[in-house]
């Protein structure tokens, strides 16, 4: 075999590795990616590993946002004034992961405090859970479970948490 | 060789008949897609040139394989050709197809280390040292392809090192960089060593570029090298972060060859407690500017990353006006202000969010050596030519759950030769904008809604200076109808009502309506969105960054998808 056949076999390797993955989404759906492991900065200045975000039955829900995305503020709005009764009832908590840049980055935690949002809040500047979990454009939300992922959903309307809302009660068969 | 190629296909081959079996056992395979088409219609009115192939489409197709601690990616791009306002080397360079695989990486990680090899981006600080980062939809990408190797020998503890060359469309950059960072959270390294809610990080950073010098008058510097350190603390509310760069001297088409050396100083203070958030900020950028090819402009093969300290503005109309940092030389200052008034208080049973926002660019103080290194010295504050002034101040109000509003005005100062051209000499002057906007959002249904801006930006421009295409007064009108989760129905209209340009006539012939209208539909983590629009031409900014876009009239149709 000659040398620049191996490179190829290796890309036909992964492809077939690719296509019985695809081929098998039935039984494993597509949805069900693990939370990819990425550390990152919340604004209290703790590192967070990605992975450890969601480690047991309670849902996680995973909000990736920036403070010059504006459906992502009036996603962000609608899941404060619902995020008590979510933690109430579903045990439910909301982490909102600023995919903001050095230039706007500095600014995340007076944004956040300033508007009283209760969640937590990962500084993502160098977009690497992003990458990780192929987020194209924000908003774009997770629901995650035991570190698996079960939901997602990009761009935002008004509405949408009521989706949302539906998916918590599935997930952990509370609510009315 | 051929006994290990065999093997990767029997391996290969016992993976694909295991199938039934577990996905676990070959990994885990996720991507995305991002197509963007757009035809093309001349329309000499607004300055849309004719494009000969009619339509140009960029697709991006991204493939991540997972397993335990080992990542593989890749990322296939398409450019047939690109779309306007991309750089058109995207479908000239390398093969000239357009097509390829400019970008994968295989990764290993684990506890105390990770090794990267193939393309990564990278991030120290707030990047004054090094950023390599990935903004498609302005056609920018400085990945470096070479090999990366972090280690964490204790809990908070890392050290980073790297070597490689960057993207240049399809091909890579002339010179090649390689560098080393350490970043320590001493919280993290020493328990009980900081009180709790308190937080000290520190860094430093090195990056050197190594480009043979062929120049024939010149004598420039083959290594040329920047360090920088960094702090960041928090205690309770109060947070401060502060950076320094260096930079040896690197004559380059950027800084006018010139032989001063640069620096860059960044400090920012901020307080942030429930309902009050407070951020106050200084730069100063002293030809900082950084590429791994000398002879490289734009945002092509940018090293560092020296974002503008002024507040990204998002209302269409005042985006004909952003400002972008002058690597060459400024000092710039900022502060910006959120408050919630909460419910209950004065102002009745809904909560108020207030903005207010200030930023002031100038020019260095600088006096020229008139030598032939094309010297000069600076002084630390700043001197009177102002690139950049903003006051801008927003009030958003809930009424109830269903009803919300927006109320925001802007008022920017804006030297249009230096921001877009670089030039100090004056051509288009100072203009002057004052913008207002009112939105109001309703949600008249439980998944209906109904979002509409009105804005208004009057402009003025020095007396006798050159005006642009686009000039004088707007107007806009937007709606848009939301059915949750799905569609989304979107038209507006720019109008350049007071441009004062006339024809040989005397007629105001430029203004002109810029209509739009979209549909998007979303199913999950699939979006399409298809539309029509007369798009003016201007600036377009994306994340922290903006490109000139040309005008443009046609149809678009854009798809993303996460798997």
């Amino acid at each position: 075999m000659t040398r620049p056949l191996r490179p190829l076999l290796l890309a036909l390797c992964l492809w077939v590795a690719g296509t019985s993955a695809i081929l098998s989404q039935e039984s494993t759906p597509a949805s069900s990616q693990t939370l990819p492991s990425v550390k990152l900065r919340d604004i209290a200045g703790t590192t967070i590993n990605t992975s450890e975000l969601s480690t047991t039955d309670a849902p996680v829900i995973i909000s990736f946002w920036a403070t010059w995305c504006k459906p992502c503020i009036l996603e962000l709005s609608a899941y404060k004034d619902l995020y008590e009764k979510w933690e109430k009832e579903y045990g439910a908590k909301v982490v909102a992961v600023s995919i903001d840049d050095a230039r706007n980055a500095q600014k995340v935690p007076g944004f956040i405090k300033g508007r009283a949002w209760p969640f937590q809040v990962l500084l993502d500047v160098n977009q690497d859970f992003k990458r990780a979990l192929n987020v194209n454009n924000v908003p774009h939300t997770f629901l995650v479970k035991n570190g698996t992922i079960v939901w997602q959903h990009s761009a935002y309307s008004a509405g949408d948490e009521d989706d949302l809302e539906e998916e918590l009660k599935k997930l952990t068969g509370k609510g009315s | 060789m051929l006994v290990t190629a065999c093997s990767a296909f029997v391996l290969c081959a016992a993976s694909l008949s295991a199938q039934g079996v577990a996905i676990d056992d070959v990994g885990r395979i996720s991507g995305s897609l991002q197509m963007d088409a757009q035809t093309y219609t001349e329309d000499t009115l607004i300055g849309a040139p004719d494009v000969p192939e009619k339509m140009l489409s960029n697709t991006f197709v991204n493939v991540l394989f997972q397993r335990g601690k080992f990542t593989a990616g890749l990322r296939f791009e398409s450019y047939q050709g690109p779309l306007l306002g991309i750089d058109p080397r995207y479908g000239t360079s390398g093969n000239g197809s357009g097509l390829g695989i400019p970008y994968r990486f295989a990764t290993y990680t684990d506890d105390k280390f990770e090794i990267t090899a193939g393309n990564f981006y990278e991030q120290w600080g707030t990047g004054m040292v090094l950023r390599t980062y990935e903004e498609r939809n302005l056609g920018l990408d400085n990945s470096i392809d070479g090999v990366r190797l972090k280690v964490m020998p204790v809990e908070g503890l890392r050290f980073t090192g790297f070597t490689g060359r960057q993207r240049a469309f399809f091909d890579v950059s002339a010179g090649t960089i390689r560098g080393a960072d350490v970043n320590a959270d001493l919280g993290a390294m020493f328990t009980d060593f900081l009180p709790t809610g308190s937080w000290i990080t520190l860094g430093a950073g090195f990056v050197s570029r190594y480009q043979e010098e062929r120049d024939p008058l010149l004598r420039l510097p083959q290594n040329v090298s920047i360090w920088g350190a960094r702090g960041s603390f928090g205690y309770d509310a109060f947070s401060l972060d502060v950076e320094y760069a260096s930079k040896i001297n690197d004559p380059s088409p950027v800084n006018n060859l010139s032989y001063n050396p640069g620096n860059g100083l960044f400090v920012n203070a901020s307080f942030a407690a429930k309902g009050i958030g407070v951020n106050v900020g200084m730069k100063r950028i002293d030809n900082l500017d950084f590429r791994s090819d000398r002879s490289a402009a734009g945002f092509q093969q940018q090293v560092n990353y020296l974002p503008a300290l002024t507040k990204q503005h998002t209302w269409r109309l005042i985006t004909l006006y952003p400002y972008a940092t002058q690597p060459t030389g400024e000092l710039a200052i900022q502060a910006d202000v959120t408050w919630t008034i909460p419910k209950g208080s004065f102002l009745g049973d809904d909560e108020t969010i207030i903005s207010l926002n200030f930023s002031d660019v100038h020019m260095l103080d600088t006096v020229r050596l008139q030598n032939i290194r094309n010297e000069y010295t600076a002084n630390f504050w700043w001197s009177d030519r102002q690139y950049y002034l903003d006051f801008n101040a927003e009030v958003q109000r809930k009424w109830g759950r269903t009803f919300k509003t927006t109320l925001s005005y802007v008022h920017i100062q804006y030297d249009k030769d230096v921001i877009e051209k670089g030039l100090l000499e004056k051509t288009f002057g100072i203009i002057t904008a004052d913008f207002a906007v009112l939105e109001l959002w309703w949600q008249f249904d439980r998944n209906k809604s109904l979002r509409t801006e009105f804005q208004y930006m009057s402009v003025g421009h020095e007396a006798g200076a050159k005006l642009d295409l686009q000039n004088g007064d707007w107007v806009m009108a937007l709606v848009e109808l939301s059915i949750s989760p799905s569609w989304y129905v979107t038209v507006f209209d720019e109008y350049n009502y007071g441009n004062m340009l006339q024809d040989e006539n005397g007629e105001y012939y430029l203004r002109v309506h810029y209509p739009n209208a979209s549909v998007a539909w979303v199913e999950d983590a699939l979006r399409i969105q298809a539309g029509y629009g007369r798009v003016r031409g201007g600036i377009l900014c994306v994340g922290g960054i903006c490109r000139p876009v040309p005008a443009s009239n046609g149809f678009t149709l854009g798809v993303t998808y996460t798997f």
